[in-house]
């Protein structure tokens, strides 16, 4: 699994919709086990074109490791803990970049 | 530096910068928010604030909202400092404790005395705590 590492290969290639569904995917299927148990309410700030990912108390030094190991990109922001998947499989959401 | 209240909400100004442009916009200073600043798009667009990614957040009602997450420069009572910047499609400006936190301001809210100041941090004043034996 992909974790903490270096990397200079940031998610500016995908879209918005890309960086979401990607971002979700990785967080729920990866990583919300293992770090809801460490890192609970912490921020994950995940790089979705390598899969790789930092994790910080804070949203701003979060984005700052961020960018340090991946270099500036559009990364997939959660607050740990904080959202839950569906069980029902709907969930009702509403996307920033749609006015 | 002295804000003013605005139908009870306690409101201050601030200067946010981008990559190029500057403005003056009065902000809510929010205590019960745990993060930086909240912009609508109306007043982040025009500032070409870097954008970092976009965010997931879960509502009281289960929802989700997802909202854009961008970095700026915020001046206040003549202090700045970089700061997370949450932007969506329409919502209130708002200043939260993190934002405040890095200004390394204290927020004095007197909403009986209609009174609103920022001041630094470091000028707290000493408490005098009394003898218990003394209290009537």
């Amino acid at each position: 699994m992909a974790g903490e590492g270096n990397s200079s290969t940031s998610s500016g290639r995908f879209s918005p919709d890309e960086v979401s569904q990607n971002g979700e995917r990785i967080y729920f299927e990866k990583l919300k086990p293992e770090l809801e148990n460490s890192h609970r309410g912490e921020f994950l700030v995940i790089n979705v074109a390598t899969e790789e990912y930092v994790v910080d108390a804070d949203k701003l030094a979060a984005l700052d490791k961020a960018e340090e190991k991946f270099g500036k990109g559009f990364f997939y922001i959660v607050q740990i803990g904080e959202i839950q998947k569906s069980l029902a499989g709907f969930r009702k959401k509403t996307y920033a970049w749609q006015f | 530096m002295h804000g003013n209240f605005d139908d009870f909400l306690p409101k201050i100004d601030i200067e946010v910068q981008g990559q190029g442009a500057k403005k003056t916009i009065t902000a809510v200073i929010d205590t019960g928010n745990n993060g930086y600043l909240q912009l609508p798009y109306i007043e982040a667009f025009p500032l070409g604030l870097r954008l970092d990614g976009l965010q997931d957040t879960s509502l009281a009602d289960g929802s989700i909202v997802q909202h854009l997450v961008c970095r700026g420069s915020v001046t206040c009572d003549g202090v700045t400092v970089t700061s997370a910047i949450d932007i969506f499609p329409k919502c209130h400006i708002l200043i939260g404790n993190r934002l405040l936190s890095l200004l390394k301001r204290r927020a004095i809210i007197d909403v009986a005395g209609n009174y609103v100041e920022l001041t630094e941090s470091s000028a707290l004043p000493t408490i005098q705590l009394g003898d218990p034996g003394e209290v009537n």
